[in-house]
Parts: C-alpha cells; structure tokens; sequence
C-alpha cells in the first residue's frame, strides 16, 4: 500500500504541488512573524544593553504624572553633591540627554523620525558609547556635535550649521563634529542626537542652568552595582529613582519595546490570519484532491483494500506534503525575515546590531501546526472517502452532488442568533451589554455567514453570473462556478471574511470621520488655527480634549509672541493661545488629566466655551477653571481648592474659580499661562486660535499670520476646513494601517482562489479537452476560465461588502455617531479590487486551458 | 439489409493526401498513418476498419483538424487544414466538422438542449427552430431535453452526442466507434439515426467500427492495415466485412511483429 501511495504522489506533482503551496504559505506567515519579533526584539536589548554597560547605578527624579510619560523633571546640581559623599562611588557623572531636540533637514522641514527619541544630550566627551568620527566637541555656546545617522539623514557636515528647535524657539549652530558608537553605529535605534555644550544643554533640553536629567555613577573596584544602588537610596531618600545600570537598560529596552509591541501585535494577528486562511486552502485543496481519487479509491477498495487502509494511504500522503511544506514554510519565513527586517531598518533608519535570531522551539511548533493541520484537514475528506460505495465512486459526478441541508440548517442558528443579537444592540433592548450583544452578533452572523455561503451561491451565482456571462463561453464558466457551492463557498471565504472587514472598518471610519467634522464645526468658532504637525491630528483625544502628548513626546510648539504679533495684524478681532500637557489631579477619582493653559477670557470665545459656574476670565497664578465632568468626578465644585500635579513642578494648590462645558478642544483643568511656562513640559503654547472681524478677508489674513511663523517649520495655519480634516486624518492611519494587514490576507486569498481554480481545471481535463474538440478556440476557454473565476470573486466580494457594511452601520449606531456615513467610492473601490483578485486568479488557470492538448484530453483514462 | 444506390455527387466531403503520421523517435518511433490517400464522398457513409494499431482514430483526427499530420494534406470540402493556425482550426471544428466520442461527448453541467446547440452558441448563432425539432425528433429525444447528461443513459447520451453534431450541417461528422460502449440495441438506434442521417439529410458520415454488423450500414467500408489503406468494399453485408476482417488478420499476424518492433 505505501508503494502504492508513494507512485500515486509522483503522479500527481502538480496537484500536489499546489496542496503544498497552501501550508507553505501559512507556515511561512506565521514564522516570518515569530523570526522577526525575536530578531528586532533582540536588537532593542542588545543596543540598551551596550548603552548601559559603562554604569553602574543611575539616579533620575521621578516622574510627576504617572503616565507612561518620558519626561522626568531634572535634577538640580546639589544632588551631584550629596552624591560625592557616597563612599563606595568611584565617579559621578551629570548626564544631559533627553528628548525634545527637532533638527531642521535643508528642505526646511523638521527631520522626522518614527518611533525612537530625537535626543538633545549635553556633550562629555569620547566617553560611554559616544567615539567622534570627525572634527571635535561643541565648545562655545553656537557649537554643535551631531550623530552620523542625522549627518547623513539631513546631509550635514563639520563647518556647516544646523537649525534646531528645542523648548525654546529655532537656533542655528556651528556642526563642529560628528559622531558614531562605539558598537560601529549611526545611530542608537534609530533617534537623532545633537550634542550642545553644557550650559546650551541644559538651557534649550531641560529648561534651565544647573540641572542633569539624570547622574550616573560607577562602583569602586570590588564593589557591586546592587550595593551601591543601595547606599545611594540611603542617601538620597525615596524621592528619586535609583537603579543599577542592568535594571536601566532593561527599562530603556522595554519603554523602546513598546513600539515594537505594536509590531509584534500587527505581524501575530497577520500570521494568524494567514494560518487560518492556509487552514481553508489546506482543506479545500485536500478534499478536492481526495475527490478527483474518489474512483480510483473506489477501485482499491472494489480490488480488497480495507476502509483502514484507504485513509491511511491518504494520510501517509498528506504528512509526505505537511512536513515537505512545512519545512519550506519556515525556510520562507526566515527568508522573509531577512527582508523584513532590512526593510524596517531602512524606514526607521535604525540599525540592529544582531543577525537574524532565529527562536527554534517557536519554528519548531509551526512546522508542528503545519504538519498537523495538513493532516487534519486531509483526513476529514479522506473518511468521507472511505465510505462512499465502490460502485458509486466510480460512476461519474457521484462526488459533487451533496445536500445542503444539513450545513444550512448548522448555519441559520448562528446566523439567526447572531442577528438577533445586532437587533437587540441596535435598537438598545441589549443596555448596558450593548458592545456585547454587538460583538457576539457580529462573530455569530459571520460563522453563520460563512456556513450559509454555499445555499447563498446556489441562489446568487445565478443573479451574478447573468450579469457576468454575456456570452457562452462565459456562460459554461457560471455553470462551472456554480457546480460545487461548497468548493466555491471555502474559495470565496477569505474574500467575504477580508472584504467583510474592510467594509465594516470604511463604513465606521467614514463615519466617525463625519462625526469629527461635525464637531469641530460647532465646537471652534475661531477662523484659524496654527498648530503643529499632528498637533490637531491629536485633538479631541480618546474622550475629546485638547491634543496631549500621547507618546511622551515633546510637541511641535511656537514662541507666544505669534498671537500677540497676529493681533496687530489687521482684520484680526482676537488672538490667543493654548498651551496642553498632561496633569495629574488629586480628589475623590485621582489621575492623569488633559492639563491647559490660556487666556480664558479670549478661549472663550474662539472655543465657544460656556461658563457654567463663575466666570471665564484672566486667571490668577493659584486659579484654576475646571470642566464641569471632571469636577463631578474629582467630587469637587467652584470655590473648592483642587490639587494638580505638573510634569516639571509637581503638586500645587489651586483655587476653582469657574467651570465649563467640556469642548472637543478643551477639557480637564485650565491654568494661567505663565503656570504653563514654567509648569508644563513645554513653555511654549501648542495651539493658537484666530478669530477675524466681520468682514475681513480671510485668505489675507490667514497669508499674514502664516508670515509670523514661516520660521518654524513644525507649525503651520489652519482653517476650520483643513483642522477638521487633521483632526479625522489621525483615524487614516488606523484604517491604512489595518487595509494593508487585510491587502496581505487577500493576496494569499487570491492564491487560495488561484489554487482552486487549478485543481478543478486538472480536474476537468476531459470535459476542456472535448470543448476544444467541439471547437472552442482558445481566446473562448480564457473567457470560460475568467468568467468562472470573476463570478466567483464578484460573489464573495458582494457578500463580504455588504456583511460589512451592516456590521459596520450597526457599530455607528450602537456607539451613537452622528452621522452614518457609507463610502461608495471606497467600497467600489474594494468591489474593483475583489474583480482584480479573480482576474489575477484566473491568469494561470486560463492559460492551461487554452493550452490544453484535446486528444490527451480526451484520451485521459 | 437494403442497399443503397450511391449519390451521384460530385466533389469531395473530405480528401487526405498521402498523410503520414509518427508518434515518438527513434527506436520508439510508430508511424500511426503511412503516405495514407483517402477520400470521402459527399452524402456517403463511410466505414473504417482495421485491426486495432492500424491507424483508425489517427486518421479521423487527422481529418478533422483535431491533430496534424507530419507530411501530407488534408481537406474538409474546399478548406486545406494542413497549415491553419489554431483559430481557424477552432472555427473547421465547430461549423463544418461534427465529432462523436466513443464516450464522455456531454458537458455535465448542461442539459441535453444545452449540449445539443453548443457548438453553435460558443458562435453566437441560434439554431434554426424548425431544423433543431427535426433533428430532435430524429433521435427521439423530444421528452429528454432538460436532463443533465448524468440523468441519461449512455445510449441517449450518445444520441445527444449525434444530434449536436448534425445539427450545424457540417461538412462531416466523424464518429470513433460510437456503438463500442453500448448494448446492440441501443447501438442499433445509433446506426440507424446516422443512415437515416445520410439518407434524408444527405450528410456525410465518416465511421470508425469493429463491428461488422455496424459497417454494414456503411455504404462503403475501407480497410486499414498499419497506417495504409489495404481494401475497400462497396455497398458491403456484414459476411462480406467479416471475410474481409479475417484476411486481414491473417495478413496482420505476419505483420505485426514488424510494425510493433
Ligand atoms: N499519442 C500517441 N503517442 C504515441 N503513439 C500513439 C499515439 N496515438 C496513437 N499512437 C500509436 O499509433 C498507432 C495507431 O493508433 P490508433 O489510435 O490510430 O489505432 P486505432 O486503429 O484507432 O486502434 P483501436 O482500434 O485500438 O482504437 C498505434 O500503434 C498507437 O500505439
Ligand atoms: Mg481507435
């Protein structure tokens, strides 16, 4: 019987072959993803762990706001003192170095970097990691060092000058040298430095003279990190963190992980996609395969095989594919990784210090999950198999002809639960478990979908294909498509489960989209707005609000001087500006907070803001006004006294003299403006507001406030219009982000259709041969094949859209938007590509039926 | 057995021209068809015979257009097939060639109708109702058009198979043992309808048969014997086929050793 099975596989290659294909591209997907997170997470540690090798212990002060904030006040200099006298310290060292240092690249735009800090350090020297390249140290007060990977990002050398913005408006220095690391790097993961003198450092990074973001210390000889850790915290007390030059570079690593976080969490949701994409192609391929042998299994069995024997010979057969492809599977996704990983390395500009690292145990499950999934899905078919009758299975179309009931009526009981349950969210019977009935609504509707696909086709391929098949070759090509509603419904299922997806995420996305528009339209009165890059884009946060720094880093930021200069302009009624940052607040629900500052009495009006209680005027150094939902959940009312925490200054004391409506720009507490310069982590205003007296020309005014800050290439003059679309554009990223996780689930979906399409085309050898025979020309079999394919895909893109876009109206609904906005263009869009898909995917079937030789064809058994 | 006095037409319905055919080189090599001349008749029905090897299916594929021969010409009527390019070969095929299958002729997600107006539907053309009922009504499958093929018997299959080849008048219709599979009775509706065929609608019929009783409603039968045309017999009765058969065989045994080295 294994002789047996082992000629039967040499006689089908290609078959198997494309079985094969199936399970290597879902191992491929899944072990890509695990090499690559391994790899880049490797990288991260070792280039932290580097960085820290030459401390011993660190101090910084801690944190104000308990956020995931970068920003750690600095540490005056008498802390260096008290440092001294630590006894086992060999030296002590103030370092400067935090984010906040924005070069400006020669086309005048600020040199963007994904992900890793834009450092501004105060220079030491060749110590540490730091090794000049060129030239030397800054050492007057204009001069600068840079790293390689910014000399050669922005195109800067030594004795040119480089433009930068720091916590104080734009500065041009001298670049006097450049620099690497010891580890032969540009750059450390990616970030831009520039290294000022002390001072310079000290002043434009940290805010004034006189103080270190953080002091690293070195053991003497024979003496532990740990133990110095521990003295230094006797010393200092608990109001600083101390940790040892380990424990550092682990917190660096994993705050640079969070990032990669998001990568690992793309690539895993990606792989597993894919796998459960392979696991349909896998049991599509093999019951087709088992079915086109129904015959031939038939004989065997007619000739004395055993049942037993039968699905043997199939599963031996199935675990030859499952470990040959497996194998290939996880050699692919190591290649892929390599690909990868060069392809970040070279968007981020971050190089990783590490080769490929490649997790064995993690390979070796999926070349496990692969095999076994090819054997599970080949035993399925194989049983069934088994029991057909001999004399059945050798008659011709015994095997296609199977009843829909019993999947049917499988089907309509998730799929009548599951709308049910959209119903109830819908229409609010479900309450407060309304996301719950949503959700389960949406998966059961889908699982019923996906099980009433079949019955679907035999209604639907007809109205399709009519619209399809003007023609007879390509009405033979409907009739194909229509032959087998299961084989069609698990080549469809990818498109439906894909374009499901991408129409549920278009229709809430152009939704909310509309809901933003409509929000801004009627909560900012003012005419222009100057803001910075992304600034905006982050307005109206998680619950509304002003744009925070969400990523602990320093936001694009202009000197005040703008509005008070914008005022003069003419045509200008008011001017003022809002400085943002994060606070923490102390009452009965104590937390992090959308902190602001302004001139309450011009945001009034610009912001359309409404006082609830006392009034909206210029406040006082210890006043603060306070929206009336925080209020509520602080338990506190005005004429109470609120504690607020700052990034740079920690608790004070504030006196609530008024409160408001929260705004879509405006909500949590608002201080005086000189609280902010010198409170908040920027003392420069975020967002300025422009509000025109009646009658003045608008494109005038808007061309002379944009004067006042053409040297700042972080900022730029809004209208209503264009900050609407700012404020929604923070939503395209999420959708292009997730579009193209769902392009790369088509594309194996493409080849899962593609593969489908080339098993029933061997399988119908003889039926294209006699066509031929009867005087199809070849241009008419590659219709046939096209119209078969595009009916197919037209079928499982329609069913997908329009799943989706219910879905997706009954999310708007249930999460109260205000309008419901359907993308036409967008879903004709993806309608277009799903028509494309089965173009693509008929490609090479078609081509082997044109070429199809007739009286092999024919003569076939 | 009536016989039938022969048209008097002139013109040919089918002409090969000293064809030869090869399969495979060198030591493998089998020359299927050797400097082979035959012609066809309009309106005649035509019976080739031979042992099994000798040719027979080689040269009816050969003659319509379904393979190409290595040296040599072909003709349907006035059409020289020998050097058509596919397209036009495609085009030979569906209007003015018809072919029967031994079996497996019926696409199976068609109905019998369907199956039957193929080869004029992949041309856009509509049958001519009243021809299509006639043809219909001849193969007596007036109450069978609806069914898929897999619902037919494989003598009704056959006839669906007859009737889509008649039905756009070719020049020919080739038939490769179009009785092999089937019982002697339902072979006899097949036999009959192909006469009938001849007869009333002046067709030519071009038949490959082991079966003398078959060749007998031939109105010639021609006798190959490895790729070359070794006898013909007029107006034939199935003793005079058998007789013929068993010379050849004999003729055979001395050759076969050679023509299978
Ligand atoms: N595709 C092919 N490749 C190789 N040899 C072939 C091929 N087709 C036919 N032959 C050979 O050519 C010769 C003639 O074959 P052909 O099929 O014409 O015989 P036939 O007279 O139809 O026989 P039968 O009565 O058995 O159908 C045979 O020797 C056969 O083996
Ligand atoms: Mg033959």
């Amino acid at each position: 019987m294994l002789r047996a099975t082992l000629k039967g596989l040499l006689a089908r290659k290609l078959r198997l072959a494309l079985a094969g294909l199936a399970v290597v591209l879902g191992v491929t997907a899944v072990s890509a993803a695990m090499v690559t997170t391994e790899t880049i997470g490797n990288g991260f540690d070792a280039i932290f762990a580097t960085a820290a090798s030459d401390v011993d212990v660190s101090v910084s002060a801690r944190p104000n706001v308990d956020e995931s904030t970068t920003f750690a006040p600095p540490l005056p200099a008498s802390v260096l003192e008290e440092l001294d006298a630590v006894r086992d310290a060999e030296s002590v060292t103030g370092v400067v170095s935090a984010d906040g240092a924005r070069p400006i690249g020669p086309d005048g735009k600020v040199i963007s970097v994904q992900g890793p800090p834009r450092l501004g350090v105060a220079w030491a020297g060749e110590t540490g990691m730091t090794r000049l390249r060129e030239g030397r140290g800054p050492r007057a007060a204009n001069e600068v060092a840079i790293n390689a990977g910014l000399a050669e990002q922005g195109g800067f050398g030594v004795g040119g000058t480089i433009d930068v913005l720091t916590l104080r408006p734009r500065q041009t220095f001298q670049v006097v040298g450049i620099y690497g690391y010891r580890n032969g790097l540009d750059t450390m993961g990616g970030g831009t430095e520039v290294a000022f003198t002390e001072p310079v450092a000290q002043q434009l990074i940290l805010g004034r003279t006189g103080v270190y973001s953080s002091v690293t210390m070195t053991a003497a000889d024979g003496v532990s990190p740990e133990k110095l850790r521990d003295q230094v915290a006797d010393v200092l007390g608990s109001s600083y963190l101390v940790r040892t030059g380990d424990e550092l570079a682990e917190q660096t690593a994993s705050e640079g992980q969070a990032f990669l976080e998001t990568v690992r969490m793309v690539l895993l949701a990606f792989s597993g996609l894919s796998l459960l994409i392979g696991i349909f192609l896998i049991l599509n391929t093999f019951s087709i395969l088992v079915a086109q042998r129904t015959s031939e299994l038939a004989l065997v069995a007619a000739l004395g095989a055993r049942r037993r024997q039968i699905v043997g010979s199939v599963l031996v057969e199935a675990a030859l594919v499952g470990v040959l492809a497996s194998a290939v599977g996880v050699g692919a996704g190591i290649a892929v990784s390599t690909l990868l990983k060069s392809f970040m390395e070279s968007q981020s500009g971050a190089q990783l210090p590490v080769g490929l690292t490649v997790p064995m145990p993690d390979l070796v499950l999926a070349f496990v999950v692969g095999v076994l999934v090819t054997l599970v899905a080949a035993l399925v078919p194989a049983v069934r198999a088994s029991r057909v009758p001999p004399v059945a299975a050798m008659r011709e179309a015994a095997a296609e002809q199977r009843s829909l009931t019993g999947i049917t009526v499988a089907g309509a009981v998730p799929a009548a639960l599951g709308t049910a349950g959209l119903v109830a969210a819908v229409t609010g019977i479900a309450g407060d478990f309304r996301w719950l009935a949503l959700g389960g609504g949406v998966v059961l509707a889908l699982l019923g979908l996906a099980l009433l696909t079949p019955v679907a086709s035999r209604y639907l391929l007809p109205a399709v294909g009519r619209l399809l098949s003007w023609s007879t070759p390509g009405k033979l090509g409907r009739r194909n498509a229509e032959r087998n509603p299961r084989r069609t419904a698990i080549t469809v299922a990818t498109l439906v489960v894909t374009l499901g997806l991408v129409g549920g995420v278009g229709v809430v996305a152009e939704s909310l989209r509309g809901d933003v528009s409509s929000v801004v339209a009627s909560d900012l009165t003012a005419d222009l707005v100057i803001s910075g890059d992304g600034v905006s884009a982050r307005a109206g946060g998680q619950s509304g609000g002003p744009p925070t720094a969400a990523d602990g880093r320093i936001m694009p930021t202009f000197a005040p001087e703008v509005v008070e200069r914008a005022r003069e302009v003419p045509g200008v009624a008011v001017a003022t500006a809002q400085y943002v940052d994060t606070v923490q607040l102390d009452g009965r629900a104590p937390g992090p907070s959308p902190g602001n500052a302004g001139d309450l009495s011009r945001l009034e009006s610009v912001l359309g803001l409404e006082a609830v209680d006392g009034t909206l005027r210029t406040l006082a150094r210890d006043e603060v006004v306070v929206d009336t939902e925080t209020l509520a959940d602080q338990g506190l009312a005005v004429g109470d006294r609120i504690r607020v925490s700052t990034q740079r200054a920690g608790w004070q004391e504030y006196r609530v003299v008024g409160s408001y409506e929260p705004n879509f720009l405006l909500r949590g507490p608002v201080l005086a403006p000189e609280v902010a310069a010198e409170r908040f982590v920027s003392p420069l205003p975020a967002l300025g507001y422009v509000e025109l007296e009646p009658g003045a020309d608008a494109a005038a005014v808007k061309s002379s406030v944009s004067e006042l800050v053409a040297d700042n290439p972080e900022v730029t003059v809004a209208d209503q219009t264009q900050l609407a679309s700012d404020a929604s554009s923070r939503l395209d990223i999420a959708e292009i982000m997730l579009y193209v996780l769902l392009g790369l689930s088509v594309v194996i979906g493409i080849l899962g259709v593609v593969n489908t399409m080339a098993l029933s085309i061997l399988e119908r050898t003889r039926e294209l041969g006699l066509l031929r025979a009867i005087g199809m020309r070849r241009s008419h079999m590659v219709h046939m094949v096209v119209a078969e394919s595009l009916v197919m895909s037209v079928f499982g893109g329609l069913v997908g859209l329009a799943f989706g876009t219910l879905a997706g109206a009954a999310f708007v609904s249930v999460a109260g938007l205000a309008v419901l906005a359907v993308p036409w263009a967008s879903l004709a869009l993806f309608l277009g590509l799903a028509i494309l898909a089965g173009l693509v995917a008929a490609l090479a079937p078609s081509t082997r039926a044109a070429r199809v030789n007739i009286l092999a064809a024919i003569g076939d058994r | 057995m009536t016989t039938v006095s022969q048209h008097t037409i002139t013109g040919l319905a089918a002409r090969a021209d000293g064809v030869t055919k090869t399969f495979g080189t060198g030591a493998t090599a089998v020359t299927a068809l050797n400097d082979l001349t035959v012609n066809v008749q309009r309106g005649q029905f035509t019976a080739i015979m031979g042992p099994s090897g000798s040719g027979k299916s080689t040269l009816m594929h050969c003659l319509a257009g379904l393979d190409t021969v290595d040296s040599g010409e072909v003709w349907i009527g006035e059409t020289r097939l020998t050097g058509l390019g596919d397209k036009a070969l495609a085009d030979v095929r569906r209007n003015r060639v018809g072919f029967i299958f031994q079996q497996f002729n019926l696409l199976p997600t068609l109905s019998a109708e369907e199956n039957i107006t193929l080869p004029l539907a992949i041309a856009s053309r509509r049958p001519d109702a009243r021809w299509f009922d006639t043809v219909v009504e001849a193969v007596g499958l007036a109450d069978r058009l609806t069914h898929r093929p897999s619902e037919l018997s494989g003598g009704q299959q056959q006839r669906v198979a007859c009737a889509r080849a008649l039905l756009p008048k070719p020049d020919v219709i080739f038939a490769d043992e179009p009785t092999g599979n089937l019982d002697s009775r339902s072979g006899g509706d097949i036999l009959r309808f192909l006469r009938r065929s001849v007869e009333e609608f002046n067709q030519t019929i071009v038949m490959v048969t082991h079966d003398p009783n078959a060749a007998a409603f031939a109105d010639r039968v021609v006798f190959l014997l490895d790729g070359r045309l070794v006898h013909e017999l007029r107006d034939p009765d199935a003793d005079d086929v058998l007789d013929t058969m068993k010379a050849l065989d004999a003729l055979g045994q001395d050759a076969e050793p050679r023509a299978r080295a």
